[in-house]
């Protein structure tokens, strides 16, 4: 069978409208799109479709070192050769406050007495969900405060991947992570396009050149999408313009609408508004973007 | 006294709160606002002017000597992160995948990979009037925020610091919440506005804080968001078109709208305990 | 000469995986496509970091000369693989191994660099 594709949709500033096109992508693909949610600090992508839960594991991110207290000597090399303030000595023993470690694993190399070991901390939940409209999510949460989202995002995608595969869906819709760091990079990595959500203010255009300079460093193809595009002529024009220069072509632009608002209060995606203009504008960018695909319906596997 | 603006959701209206509130301060009193949103900081765009470097932000990371190596390649052993390996007769370092543990240099049998400085971010400033604009700014291509962050922090001195927090719940947002004296979250009245609230008072809770809550865009109420919000403080901005317009020309708003104004000296009053 | 494909899995007639670092494995053949082995790198797709530079790894280990693969490698496995004179080609990524083969005889494939 084919490789399932995956389209990407990402944004650097929050706010432009990512989820809410990610969201009315996956509805009007929902015959043959997956649906992957990569922003996990604010997991906002299953919130419109109604999701049910039918499978859970916990979330392991990074390693982090912890002390046998009785096999420790209290020598005290370990806090002197940790480079992040994470050893404590106290009692004649050592303490590891885990918020501050690295799981580089030096201290426990070098400890004499190999009192000090590895393991993985649980940083998260990874869910897999049907929703309303017949297809499925895989989603995660990550615990408040937690590091290395970069990881989750990477188990989730390998998930979708996994997922899609089995269940016959030729396309992955990901609503990638906000920003232009760890987590983004992660949400990127070997993915077939990515479609950046922008919108027509001064920060809009200042993270999106920065956005696509991120993105460019992994030779995937991209294209934006100009939200609430008629919110500011300019700056629109100004987007208009720094697409022609990146090289990157417009695939939509859609308009402001109070309906947005209204079909997000009543748990729909915006394609299911009130407003038949938007919803056709987001019919022709899932057209724009199965033509580069050339993607059949998925063959429910019996 | 530290501020934080912050948000679980990112375009909830963090940094049009944050710049229109140091402003509206920087009126009565002396006030830095800080952009900790390292990854994309907007906050300078609100206040063009002559910005100047203070410093870069380097961290450490090892650099090969081939001349002392005897490929042994115990580095790419100790390294956990796949920062260090020796292939094909060379030890190869990755920079931007290097947390700077110096394992491998400082075990290394040889002193064949001594510790560097590389450059990740700047932290720049510029000064208008009574308000000190600082800004972090992580390099495109790195991946790791928080040294970058804690830079910034580390420059912010000023009796009254505003801070634009990074957005979300993760490490990052983690950093500058940890750190203040007060926490303002900016939600917005929508299902995905309720949701990365209640994370993001969650956050705050866990360092024994009570969040001060704006609901910014606030007309048709969103009935989860606003049964959620009883029993907190909140200040209400209004839907606008013209705050919505004025921000996407990068121009600061309170002076353009009476209901803005207000919500700031509401705020101010919350945040100082003073009385009206 | 050791020519190897980005593949999900061991099987020449599926389409290639057109990453590089996150691939589920390698196929390696040789000059003539008559023999082919399969290395299995699941572990390294499935890690937090570094993925492309260990791929790299596994690409001078198994003395692979040239890679066919879709999307083309990162900058981190580009440095490796450049010193390691292995010769890239990408675009392949809608290819079986042995569709993508054949085009590489052909001269049909693009040489990836940077």
């Amino acid at each position: 069978m084919k490789r399932p594709e995956e389209i990407v949709v990402v944004s650097g500033k929050g706010g432009t409208g990512k989820t809410s096109v990610s969201a009315a992508l996956l509805y009007l693909l929902a015959d043959r799109a997956l649906g992957a949610d990569c922003d996990v600090d604010a997991s906002n992508f299953p919130i419109l479709f109604k999701p049910e839960r039918f499978w859970e594991e916990p979330f392991f991110g990074m390693e982090a070192a912890s002390v046998d207290t009785e096999t420790c000597t209290g020598c005290g090399r370990c806090a002197e050769v940790c480079r992040f303030g994470a050893v404590q000595m106290e009692h004649e023993s050592a303490h590891i406050d885990t918020a501050s470690c690295e799981g580089c694993g030096y201290c426990a190399r070098i400890c004499p007495a190999q009192a000090i070991s590895l393991s993985p901390l649980r940083t998260g939940t990874v869910k897999i969900s049907a929703l309303r409209t017949g297809n499925t999510m895989i989603h995660g949460d990550l615990e408040i405060g937690g590091e290395n989202s970069g990881k989750l995002v990477a188990r989730i995608r390998q998930l979708a991947m996994e997922k899609a595969r089995q269940e016959g869906y030729p396309l992955i819709i990901t609503d990638g992570a906000p920003g232009i760091g760890c987590p983004v990079v992660s949400s990127l990595s070997g993915a077939f396009f990515a479609l950046m959500v922008t919108e027509p203010t001064r920060s809009g255009i200042h993270d999106l050149e920065r956005l696509a300079r991120t993105i460019e460093g992994f030779g995937i193809p991209a294209g934006i999408v100009i939200n609430k595009a008629d919110l500011h002529d300019e700056n629109s024009a100004a987007i208009e313009a720094l697409a022609a220069d990146l090289g990157l072509p417009v695939l939509a632009r859609l308009p402001f609408s109070p309906s947005v608002p209204g079909a997000m209060k009543a748990l729909r995606t915006v394609a299911e508004g009130d407003n038949p203009e938007l919803t056709n504008l987001l019919r022709d960018l899932t057209a724009t973007l199965l033509d580069r695909l050339s993607l059949e319906p998925r063959k429910e596997t019996p | 006294m530290r501020i934080a603006i912050a948000s679980g959701k990112g375009g909830a209206g963090k940094t049009m709160l944050a710049t229109n509130l140091a402003h509206y301060l920087s009126r009565q009193r002396p006030v830095t606002l800080l952009d900790c949103d390292v990854e994309e900081p907007n906050s300078a765009l609100f206040f063009p002017g002559e910005y100047y470097d203070v410093r870069r932000v380097t961290r450490k990371y090892p650099e090969w000597n081939s001349d002392a190596c005897t490929r042994c390649g115990l580095c790419g052993e100790v390294c956990a992160f796949h920062a260090v390996l020796p292939v094909a007769g060379e030890v190869v370092v990755f920079e931007r995948l290097c947390h700077g543990c110096h394992a491998c240099s400082e075990l290394c049998p040889t002193q064949a990979l001594p510790m560097a400085a590389r450059g990740t971010g700047t932290i720049r400033q510029a000064q208008f009037n009574d308000l000190r604009v600082i800004e972090g700014r992580m390099d495109v291509g790195e991946e790791q925020a928080v040294p970058v962050i804690d830079a910034a922090l580390g420059e912010a001195k000023a009796e009254l610091v505003i801070i634009d927090a990074p957005p979300g719940t993760a490490c990052t947002a983690q950093k500058v919440i940890e750190t203040s004296d007060v926490t303002v979250l900016v939600t917005e009245p929508t299902p995905f506005g309720f949701h990365d609230l209640t994370l993001a008072v969650a956050l705050v809770q866990k360092y024994g804080r009570e969040p001060l809550v704006v609901l910014n865009r606030d007309g048709d109420p969103y009935g989860p968001l606003a049964q959620f919000l009883t029993g907190f403080e909140i200040v209400r901005i209004p839907d606008d078109r013209t705050l919505a317009t004025l921000y996407a020309d990068g121009r600061l708003a309170w002076e353009h709208v009476p209901a803005l104004e207000n919500a700031l000296k509401n705020l101010a009053q919350r945040i100082f305990h003073e009385k009206t | 000469m050791n020519i190897a494909f980005t593949v999900s899995g061991n099987d020449p007639d599926a389409v290639l995986d057109p990453r590089f670092g996150r691939a589920a494995g390698l196929l390696i053949t040789d000059e003539n496509f008559a023999d082919h082995r399969y290395v299995d790198t699941s572990d390294i797709a499935q890690g937090a970091h570094g993925a492309g530079p260990r791929m790299a790894q596994v690409i001078a280990d198994d003395h692979v000369n040239v890679v066919i693969t879709g999307n083309g490698p990162g900058g981190n496995a580009m440095t490796i693989l450049k010193k390691l004179n292995v010769v890239i080609y990408a675009g392949a990524g809608q290819f079986t191994a042995r569709e993508a083969f054949a085009q590489y005889k052909a001269g049909n494939l693009r040489e990836f660099a940077s």
